[in-house]
């Protein structure tokens, strides 16, 4: 009935375009379509809704659909994802215990740049535990814990079938076909490790995001142009440092000095910041746990895309941020607090990472499927 | 010149018939949505052609009833860098777009929910920040 209908509307509107046609030189005719569709973009930007054409009649989670069909996307869309177990707006809460932050995967592949480097090799740590980190200080008592916890999981997280190993499958080549390195392991040393109280920085205890480099190179090259072309830096600030942007932009990042080749990094201690915790009770101490799985979010994105330009999806996330949030199979602890791996008898909770599948070679780039996963 | 008049005009009416079905799909409006509309019911003619963009890349659909899909979503990321904007300057802090288009296609009640979890470099999202739905009357 539809289509009959409209064929007779398609009818009707064709007896005055009949004479018209007649009586209208073809190029005055294209002028007018052209003109028409212009105006049609003119007339749908202009018919842009406006807030007399909205109101508030529905609720949120319970629309009043008069017809409830779902359409499926086409093919080459994004799969429509429903998540019935997700509660408060997306985050996965727990009945009976602290509520864990629960992300969804980013499942679009990640594409590798022909050309673009990786870590490959050892990566030697630097750390810079910036502001109220001193054991002696007094202030915070639980600091020197922070970076036992902290040392201890990034000297052990390459050990064999541990977490690190799904970096070690990144690459870098020249050519398709042509690889010429794997992210291998970082490497600590204690002499590469500093606790540097805000009071005693020209710093001070609010930083800008510029400032972070500055520590890096004032602490570890100061006199030298080039940082360690092998070195990963990263500034851990205490919670009562401010930094421009955390908690609200960022809970780390990780960056690239073009003049000294330094890459180097920032964590923040959320212990405060509550955009940047997991859970309010962690299996160790909840601002260490929630810290420590940003420093690996960003160590393997550090080693994966060290320059910004090798390792990342086209919508510009990179492996870590692919799987933020995300912890794969959860275990409560007896304090309430849940973690997803052990690694050396310690409990953690961990970020999962971008696992490669399978790839697609095409111009200059090698295309991965993936998923995300703990190892 | 009757029996040779005929084909002329059958080819003419059926040239109109063709040309007019297209001219009927360019006056579709276009109908563009964004963040504002969160939460809120818009009005829209059936065979309306909705664009809805998101500026985070973070966004996802979820859940689609009653509009069909034009093409694919597309992904414009703000790269970082030191030319790119404030809070962009880092990888992973979702900086950008994405924009979805749909055709309404059938009157009555359609709807697009989209949602994300991370809202920054390793930043998770608040409880409002993590969901985006508009709601469309379609006549």
């Amino acid at each position: 009935m539809r289509t009959f209908s409209f064929t007779r509307v398609g009818v009707l509107l064709s007896v005055p375009m009949l004479i018209l046609s007649l009586s209208i030189p073809n190029q005055a005719i294209a002028d007018d379509q052209r003109q028409g569709q212009g105006q049609g973009q003119g007339q749908g930007q202009n018919n842009d809704h406006s807030d007399s054409q909205q109101n508030n009649s529905f609720k949120n989670d319970q629309p009043n659909f008069s017809n409830n069909r779902e359409q499926t996307l086409e093919s080459g869309m994004e799969p429509v994802i429903i998540q019935p177990s997700r509660q408060d707006g997306g985050a996965l809460v727990k009945p009976g215990s602290a509520a864990l932050y629960t992300g969804t995967a980013d499942t679009s592949s990640i594409v590798y740049r022909l050309g673009a480097p990786v870590m490959a090799g050892t990566q030697n740590i630097y750390e810079v535990w910036y502001g109220s980190w001193s054991a002696t200080s007094g202030t915070t008592p639980t600091a020197k814990a922070y970076q036992t916890f902290t040392n201890n999981f990034l000297s052990t997280m390459a050990s064999p079938g541990s977490y690190w190993g799904i970096n070690k499958s990144y690459y870098q080549a020249t050519k398709a076909a042509v690889n010429s390195g794997y992210v291998g392991n970082p490497s600590l040393n204690s002499s590469n490790q500093r606790i540097l109280p805000a009071n005693t920085s020209k710093y001070g205890s609010t930083l800008s995001q510029s400032s972070i480099y500055k520590i890096v190179k004032d602490t570890f090259f100061p006199t030298t142009t080039l940082a360690d072309p092998n070195g990963i830096y990263l500034v851990l600030t205490s919670s009562e440092i401010r930094v421009s942007g955390f908690g609200t932009q960022f809970c780390g990042w990780h960056s690239y000095n073009s003049t000294s080749k330094a890459k180097y990094s920032f964590v923040g201690d959320p212990a405060t910041t509550s955009g940047c915790l997991a859970q309010s009770v962690g299996p160790n101490l909840a601002g260490a746990d929630s810290m420590l799985s940003v420093v690996a979010h960003e160590l393997e994105e550090t080693v994966t895309d060290p320059q910004l330009n090798a390792w990342y999806s086209t919508n510009g996330n990179e492996n870590g941020d692919k799987c933020a949030w995300t912890w794969g199979a959860t275990t409560k602890q007896g304090n309430g607090g849940y973690s997803n791996i052990n690694i050396g008898g310690t409990n953690y909770l961990i970020q999962q990472n971008f696992k490669l599948g399978s790839k697609t070679a095409g111009a200059g780039i090698d295309t991965w499927s993936g998923t995300c996963a703990l190892s | 010149m009757k029996t040779h008049g005929n084909p002329l005009i059958a080819v003419l009416l059926a040239t109109s018939l063709f040309v007019s079905f297209p001219l009927t799909a360019n006056a579709a409006p276009l109908i563009k949505i964004s963040e504002s509309s969160n939460l809120k019911t818009v009005s829209v003619s059936q065979g309306s052609k909705v664009q809805i963009t998101l500026h985070s890349t973070y966004w996802s659909s979820r859940k689609v009833i009653n509009l069909k899909a034009v093409g694919a979503p597309i992904s414009v990321p703000i790269m970082p860098g030191p030319k790119a904007p404030p809070g962009c300057q880092f990888a992973g802090t979702g900086c950008g777009s994405i924009t979805w288009t749909f055709v309404a296609t059938k009157a009555g009640s359609a709807s697009f929910e989209a949602g994300r979890t991370s809202c920054g470099e390793a930043l998770k999202c608040t409880a409002s920040q993590q969901k985006f739905k508009v709601l469309f009357k379609v006549k």
